[in-house]
């Protein structure tokens, strides 16, 4: 059973102290308890969240449902999320995604029968620049264009290496 | 604008008004009849023309009216005004777009609600600024919402999640308005959301019937509907409804949105009083707004987002908060509804008295409301000095128990074989008769009385007149728990205005004292200040309360031990803090104050003062026993012991509620003769020998002190169920049996009679 443990408070109250309130250290605190309870902001994760910040757990729940960046369902160990938006879209993406789905063997949105993969669209992610965009966890994978990078990626996910997709801190940035 | 108006030949403004959402309009063009139907009501003061019904003879009568109306314009416009408020007519007049619509009741509390909030700020020397609302100039204080500053001019402008307790969110759009402001050096006017505009500066001029204006809150009103059902043949807020209201006015008759609307299921709990229907809501967020701010515990929220926004509680938790029915009545469509009203009636079937809550000492203001005989619904009324205009959930829902079919309808006569119905006219006999036996037999101070701090203040009067007139003893009593009289020192709505705030002893205040915990909790919302709750008075309130001297407010439980008051009451003598020991129940200040106590008469006179006795001598005519009386506790053990001979128990249950409750029950099987009123058979009613059914605080006139000191009628809501009575007229039966035959023919004789004798 995951819980807020020491680390996780600690890294809370160090962002609550940030900020002139806890209730605006709410978004920043719930990515924390997201990793904690291991990618997924389950209802408990939101009620402990909610509890240490003195919040109404009512409100924890509408905001965590107002970002869809947040997991409320489980997802596999990797997250892959493919931007479908109008440069990513130009670019491919779907072609790419439909491609992710026949390798996978799943449609966007699911998650592998063995739990290692999840697939989602993603909304715009800030890399139009860079099309196609491709976030796991924490690591943006860009200027993905052919399926043979994508099969490259899948290969190196598959093989697993954890510190690939650390969910927290950004800024993790890959090409293929 | 004015003067285009009068210009009958200004065909261009006209036809805007009267048609002005042109696509949306079923019919399309208007037929030739109904333009002029159309152009005579913008004359003669009908903003309305595009949702009057279809149909010939509607068209007819219409017709008929409007020509009647035009040929005098003025005497139509303040005839349509109805209730309007009176600027609002001259307004109307002013530009010529019409007379106001009438006006929802709540629409009229909201703005009376604001106009007092203006008087507390302009009171309060806030800086004021002229508004003109359609030519009608107003002022108001800075920081007006513009919408607040149109009800002021008594212009019509429609809204739903604006309310003037809550801040404002802009979150349905009803309320645009063309506002004329100074921005950046320069004058200019906008269609903007009306609740979200703060009056800042001098000279605003604000328009409210331009044609843009109508056609943008068409358009919002439409919007709204896209996902509307439209139930409103089953549903419940029917009739009053302010989306219903407002649908009635504006927007287009038919909806252009044709697509399938979003759906959900129809009727799903929230608590075990509300229902939530997620179809209705045009997510105006006035409950979660009430939530958050005004009951402090934010359990309703928006969940998910865009067009899937719901209001709901933490993944489907119970609703528990005590303050849960004021969201039905704040919902502006039927999205929140109530459970045990749920089909009960529709609001025109409805029967209203304007009464007090029967259900704790902080007398709120409420309305109750019937339906054929039957309590259907409690609905909060305003009143800003006590419950603003909530209600907490026992006070709103706890209140059934008046149709219950358990009452007792006939007198009861215990004999061998349990209890058996006997009239009236049998029981007050026997009473009465038992009575003066026992008084000749063993003496006055043989019988004793109970009286109850739920029973109003003439009833409690009336049990102390007539054992201390017409029986002779002191020995009554009304206290089942300590109830320290300590008289409050400040009112309820003073407790916001207090830095720091302390209670003591309460279980949970908001459930003990709810209109003093929405003070308290108004008092740290809004004005930051801080709430320190504990059993006792520890050493972190004495220190807060040394800190905040003046501005400190403790509040007391009525039952905390008798040590922990004296230091409450040092304490607060000390710091010069204010103390406020809080009484638990509807009447507990009215019954002391009505003469319930073995040491005092009415109006707190000392039954040891032989001017205090012959004072209230001369109103009774009848000598007074000068011997104090015992309290409860002291003629309980009599009644155990066997000296006390006769008990009258008034709307109390001693045998579960009195502080020794096995005492009481101890006295109750002693004692020779028992008569109980009450509404059900309790467990003190068991014991007794006569038991008379008496009527619920809805079946009877009468006055209720609450925790302030205030006193405020209770009314007649309904008839009394099956032969009940009220306790008033009991006690006026039998004292006309007991001897001295006294006249009174309603609670208000008895009120009045209580009044004289207050010393000059």
């Amino acid at each position: 059973m995951p819980t807020l443990n020491d680390s996780a408070r600690a890294q809370i109250d160090d962002i609550v102290s940030r900020y002139p309130n806890k209730k605006a250290a709410l978004l920043p605190a719930l990515w924390v308890a997201q990793e904690a309870y291991n990618g997924q902001l389950t209802r408990e994760a939101q009620a402990e969240v909610a509890d240490y910040l003195d919040l109404p757990r009512a409100e924890v729940e509408g905001v965590a449902t107002y970002y869809t960046m947040y997991n409320k369902e489980a997802v596999g160990k990797h997250h892959i999320e493919v931007c479908h938006n109008v440069s990513c879209m130009i670019f491919g993406a779907d072609a790419l995604i439909h491609h992710i789905e026949h390798e996978l063997d799943i449609v966007a949105g699911e998650t592998t029968a063995d739990g290692v993969f999840t697939l989602n669209r993603a909304e715009c992610l800030g890399a139009c620049c860079n099309a196609v965009a491709i976030q796991v966890g924490g690591t943006y994978f860009e200027n993905v264009r052919t399926k043979e990078q994508v099969d490259k990626i899948l290969t190196e996910l598959r093989m697993a290496p954890a510190d690939i997709t650390p969910q927290a801190g950004l800024g993790n940035l890959r090409t293929v | 604008m004015a003067e285009k108006i009068k210009n009958d030949d200004n065909g261009e403004i006209r036809s805007a008004q009267t048609n002005p959402v042109e696509p949306a309009n079923a019919s399309g063009a208007a037929s030739p009849a109904q333009m002029t139907i159309a152009e005579n009501d913008a004359r003669a003061g009908n903003t309305n023309p595009t949702n009057t019904p279809g149909g010939a003879a509607t068209l007819e009568a219409a017709a008929k009216e409007a020509g009647k109306d035009a040929a005098n314009p003025a005497a139509s416009s303040t005839q349509a005004g109805g209730g309007a408020v009176n600027v609002g007519d001259k307004g109307a007049a002013a530009t010529g777009t019409g007379a106001p619509r009438d006006k929802a009741p709540l629409e009229v509390q909201d703005a009376k609600t604001v106009a007092s909030q203006h008087e507390q700020a302009a009171a309060a020397g806030a800086e004021m600024f002229n508004v003109t609302v359609d030519g009608v100039a107003v002022q108001v204080p800075k920081g007006t919402l513009a919408i607040e500053a149109c009800f002021r001019a008594g212009a019509d402008v429609p809204y739903f999640c604006y309310h003037p307790r809550l801040t404002s969110v802009g979150a349905c759009r009803m309320c645009i308005v063309s506002i004329e402001l100074e921005q950046f050096g320069a004058r200019r006017a906008a269609n903007l959301a009306s609740c979200t505009i703060p009056i800042a500066q001098d000279n605003v001029v604000i328009q409210t019937q331009t044609p843009d204006v109508k056609k943008a809150q068409n358009g919002i009103l439409e919007f709204l509907l896209a996902n509307h059902p439209l139930d409103c043949p089953v549903c419940d807020r029917g009739g009053e409804c302010p989306l219903q209201n407002m649908t009635i006015t504006y927007g287009a008759s038919t909806s252009r949105f044709i697509e399938e609307k979003r759906h959900y299921i129809k009727a799903m709990p929230l608590s075990d009083y509300i229902v939530l229907d997620r179809e209705r809501c045009i997510q105006c967020m006035r409950c979660t707004r009430f939530s958050e701010e005004i009951a402090g515990d934010g359990q309703l929220t928006l969940i998910n987002r865009g067009a899937n926004t719901e209001i709901g509680t933490f993944y489907g938790q119970d609703f528990s908060s005590n303050f849960s029915g004021n969201v039905i009545k704040i919902c502006p469509v039927g999205a929140l509804t109530s459970r045990s009203y749920r089909f009960a009636g529709r609001p025109w079937e409805i029967k209203s008295a304007d009464s007090i809550c029967a259900a704790c000492g902080n007398g709120c203001n409420i309305a109750v409301q019937t339906r054929l005989g039957e309590l259907v619904r409690v609905n909060a009324r305003t009143n800003e000095d006590i419950n603003e205009e909530w209600t907490c959930d026992r006070g709103k829902f706890g209140q059934y128990y008046v149709n219950d079919a358990e009452r007792l309808t006939t007198p009861l006569l215990k004999t061998d074989d349990g209890f058996e119905q006997i009239t009236w006219d049998e029981a007050l006999k026997l009473i009465a008769d038992q009575m003066l036996a026992t008084k000749a037999e063993h003496g006055a101070d043989a019988l004793a009385a109970i009286g109850s701090s739920t029973a109003t203040l003439e009833e409690n009067y009336l049990l102390g007149r007539m054992m201390r007139g017409q029986i002779g003893t002191n020995n009554v009593d009304y206290r089942m728990q300590p109830t320290p009289l300590i008289p409050m020192q400040t009112s309820i709505a003073d407790i916001e205005n207090f830095a720091v705030i302390a209670s003591v002893g309460f279980a949970a205040l908001d459930f003990d004292q709810p209109i003093v915990f929405l003070r308290v909790q108004k008092a740290v919302s809004k004005n930051k200040a801080t709430w320190l709750k504990a059993q006792t008075v520890d050493a972190d309130i004495e220190t807060a309360l040394r800190n905040a001297g003046e501005k400190a407010v403790l509040l007391v439980a009525h039952n905390v031990a008798q040590a922990q008051l004296d230091t409450a009451i040092a304490l607060c003598e000390a710091t010069g803090a204010k103390l406020n020991v809080l009484l638990p129940d509807a009447n507990s200040w009215g019954a002391a104050r009505a003469g319930m106590l073995p040491d005092q008469l009415p109006h707190g006179l000392p039954v040891g003062d032989a001017a205090a006795r012959s004072h209230v001598e001369r109103f009774w005519n009848a000598t007074l026993p000068t011997r104090t009386g015992r309290t409860a506790n002291g003629f309980l053990m009599e009644a155990a012991s066997g000296t006390v001979q006769f008990l009258y128990i008034m709307g109390s249950n001693p045998a579960a509620k009195f502080m020794d409750s096995a005492l009481a029950v101890r006295a109750l099987d002693a004692v020779h003769f028992v008569v109980v009123s009450d509404m059900f058979l309790t467990d003190t009613a068991k014991h007794a020998n006569i038991v008379l059914p008496a009527c619920s605080f809805a079946e009877k006139d009468g006055t209720f002190v609450n925790i302030e000191g205030r006193e405020q009628k209770i009314r007649e809501a309904l008839r009394p169920k099956g032969d009940s009575r009220p306790d008033w007229r009991i006690l006026a039966d039998l004292m006309a049996r007991l001897g001295t035959p006294v006249p009174y023919f309603s609670a208000r004789d008895v009120y009045r009679e209580y009044a004289r004798i207050l010393p000059k």
